[in-house]
């Protein structure tokens, strides 16, 4: 009986946000929810018209982009949203690199095939790690996922797997070229395919988090004990998590051999792991959007921090590069996306005017919108 | 209901647990009846909550027997336990706080809904047919408890009588068989206590459920609870009436800490 007294209330049956949701908020005039689409739409046509307008290597640039925004969402689906450290991502980077490698080379396989190969295996890779996980928290899980990353690039190395990896030489892979028909060049032809294959994944992701997995995962993050004696299967959730996870990570790996044409050991070490959280933190931990933040983060800020540290000396790069980083964090503690929302919240009025109640008031309590989730 | 001993919902038989030297429950046994709101009381210390810890499955006692509806539950990972129907709050508030009141809620249903990972990252529409059913139940009980003017707020933005009610709403989402309270008064108005009292009978007359509520706060133990345990360094001293077990002296002389 009470839930008939409830339906009558304005909660729609399916689908959304229910409308008690604080959405009235609006920047010049237009809703919060209407600026989302617009933006999404405006962010398409550019990812669409941008391989069109730019020069080659700066599309070939944006294809890496959108190669480590995949990489950081996949690190952040694991440490931002699910609480588990991982200083360990280049290894599974590697391993997505070197199957797309190793299956186009030896075995011919078309490189397209190679992404839900790789991601396979990755989450293959990832879930076997997440077991011995299960059991480290913090430090410890930082220390283990460490000396994934330190052992990766020896074992691509190791002379028995020689024939299969290339040793320390690694492996040259032909490069994808466009169809004819598609009219594009190769690096637009690999911009497509990465946005496409990032664009997918981001929506699998967005999806993942928003319903009962999603919060499940995070309850796991906020509270492990808890979410257990509400009935979460904590040690397949985290473990899950994991295989996931490096699938991403791997996919990312994959698409990046194809598009460098290359892999070698030693461009997968402990680095690339360092360059992900990075990126996952400048971006915003547990932040979607903030994976592409970070994604043009790791891959520009190296080079401004080089023509920074050209004024001094040219072996302090890492030294302005740990400063850029420090100020960005100093200036950003939530990350760009965490920047983003406030300055929302700042500009952001009542969409109706404001009744008796004081307009500031109301701005400050409608604060946790729906994208709240999202954050921290 | 008096069909404890015959049939009970759940039967605790000699529970021990201990850390190092402490001897938190030794020896506990007792039976609580379907339908029935059962008190646990006993000094600070007694092994109240390490007894709530045992049966939800977050502790693993080291010796006895816990049988909740005829099937041995103890050594049981926490969430089969959940998934049987035992469904707890927490005694220091432990809420997800990166979550609003609304999935605080949501999480609840947790057992009681079933979509996969594939389902969840692909949108099936069984999953979303789940979803909207999960919502329509969180939204019962948050009416219920009356906090849908903070529905979509953060929980760790609101005043401790509100978090403790999303905590209780959280944990009755679960729809338990076995709702346990650890001190579900603790830090919260009088006004409201009151409201907790009308609440908890409700809770037990009108949806049949089986409670177990440790509270210090006497006057809602003896208001809701026909039975009361009380517990002294990990050992049961007496299992009777509220009025029984308030002139026992045995109970009197561990509140009184004289012996
Ligand atoms: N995880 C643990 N490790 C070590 N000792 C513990 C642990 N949990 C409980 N204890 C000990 O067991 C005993 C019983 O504690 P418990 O928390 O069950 O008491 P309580 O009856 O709930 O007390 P209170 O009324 O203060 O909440 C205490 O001596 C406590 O220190
Ligand atoms: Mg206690």
């Amino acid at each position: 009986m009470t839930r008939q007294a409830r339906t009558d209330k304005s909660f729609p049956a399916a689908g959304g946000q229910p409308a008690a949701a604080p959405e009235e908020l609006a920047i010049l005039g237009i809703g919060l929810p209407a600026w989302n689409r617009l933006l999404l739409v405006a962010g398409l046509v550019a990812l669409v018209v941008l391989p069109f307008l730019v020069e080659g290597f700066t599309t070939f640039q944006m294809t890496q982009v959108a190669i480590y925004a995949i990489a950081i969402l996949g690190l952040n689906l694991l440490t931002g949203y699910n609480g588990q450290f991982s200083l360990g991502h280049s290894a599974f980077f590697a391993v997505g690199a070197y199957t797309a490698a190793i299956a186009m080379n030896h075995f011919g396989l078309p490189y397209l095939l190679t992404l839900p190969l790789a991601a396979v295996i990755s989450f293959l890779v990832g879930f076997a790690f997440g077991f011995p996980a299960l059991r480290l928290e913090g430090l410890y899980l930082a220390l283990a996922t460490f000396m994934l990353a330190i052992a990766a690039p020896q074992l691509l190395k190791f002379s028995l797997f020689e024939p299969l990896t290339g040793g320390a030489q690694g492996l040259v892979l032909m490069r994808p070229e466009a169809p004819a028909f598609t009219g594009l060049d190769d690096d637009q032809w690999l911009y497509f395919i990465s946005v496409i294959v990032m664009l997918a994944l981001f929506w699998l992701s967005g999806n993942l988090i928003r319903y009962r997995i999603g919060r499940a995962i995070m309850a796991i993050r906020d509270n492990p004990l808890v979410a257990s004696a509400l009935g979460i299967n904590t040690p397949l959730y985290k473990t899950v998590m994991f295989g996931i996870s490096a699938a991403y990570t791997g996919v990312a790996g994959a698409l990046s051999a194809m598009v460098v044409g290359f892999v070698a050991p030693d461009s997968f070490n402990f680095l690339l792991s360092v360059a992900l959280l990075v990126g996952v933190v400048v971006g915003g931990i547990a932040s979607m959007r903030g994976a592409i933040f970070g994604g043009f983060f790791i891959l520009y800020i190296p080079t401004v921090a080089e023509s920074f540290a050209d004024v001094f000396s040219k072996g302090l790069s890492w030294a302005a590069y740990g400063v850029l980083l420090l100020a960005v964090i100093y200036v950003m503690p939530s990350g760009i996306s965490g920047l983003i929302d406030a300055v929302i919240r700042r500009i952001a009025q009542p969409k109706q005017a404001p009744r008796r109640t004081d307009p500031a008031a109301d701005v400050a309590t409608a604060g946790p919108g729906p994208s709240n989730r999202e954050k921290k | 209901m008096t069909v404890a001993t015959t049939d009970p919902l759940l039967r605790v038989t000699d529970l021990r647990i201990r850390f190092g030297g402490i001897k938190a429950l030794d020896g506990v046994s007792f039976d609580v009846g379907r339908g029935e709101t059962v008190g646990v009381i006993g000094p600070n210390g007694s092994g109240k909550t390490t007894l709530f810890n045992c049966l939800s499955g977050i502790y693993s006692a080291d010796e006895g027997g816990i049988v909740l509806d005829g099937a041995a539950i103890r050594g049981m990972p926490a969430h089969e336990i959940a998934a049987r129907g035992i469904s707890r709050t927490f005694q220091n508030l432990a809420l997800f706080p990166t979550m609003t009141v609304l999935d605080n809620v949501k999480v609840g249903c947790h057992s009681h809904s079933s979509s996969s990972f594939v389902a969840n990252a692909l949108r099936f529409p069984s999953m979303l047919r789940e979803e909207a059913e999960i919502r329509d139940r969180a939204w019962h009980w948050i009416e219920r408890l009356g906090l849908e003017p903070v529905a979509h707020q953060l929980v760790t933005d609101l005043p401790m009588g509100t978090q403790k009610k999303t905590e209780l709403a959280r944990a009755l989402a679960a729809e338990p068989r076995l709702l346990m309270l650890d001190e579900p008064a603790g830090g919260i108005s009088h006004e409201e206590i009151d409201e907790l009292e009308e609440l908890i009978r409700r809770i037990g007359q009108e949806f049949g459920v089986t409670i177990l509520l440790v509270e210090h706060h006497v006057a809602l133990v003896m208001g809701v609870c026909a039975r009361v345990v009380v517990l002294n360094f990990g050992q049961k001293i007496a299992d009777d009436s509220p009025g029984r077990v308030q002139s026992d002296t045995a109970v009197i002389r561990a509140y009184l800490g004289t012996d």
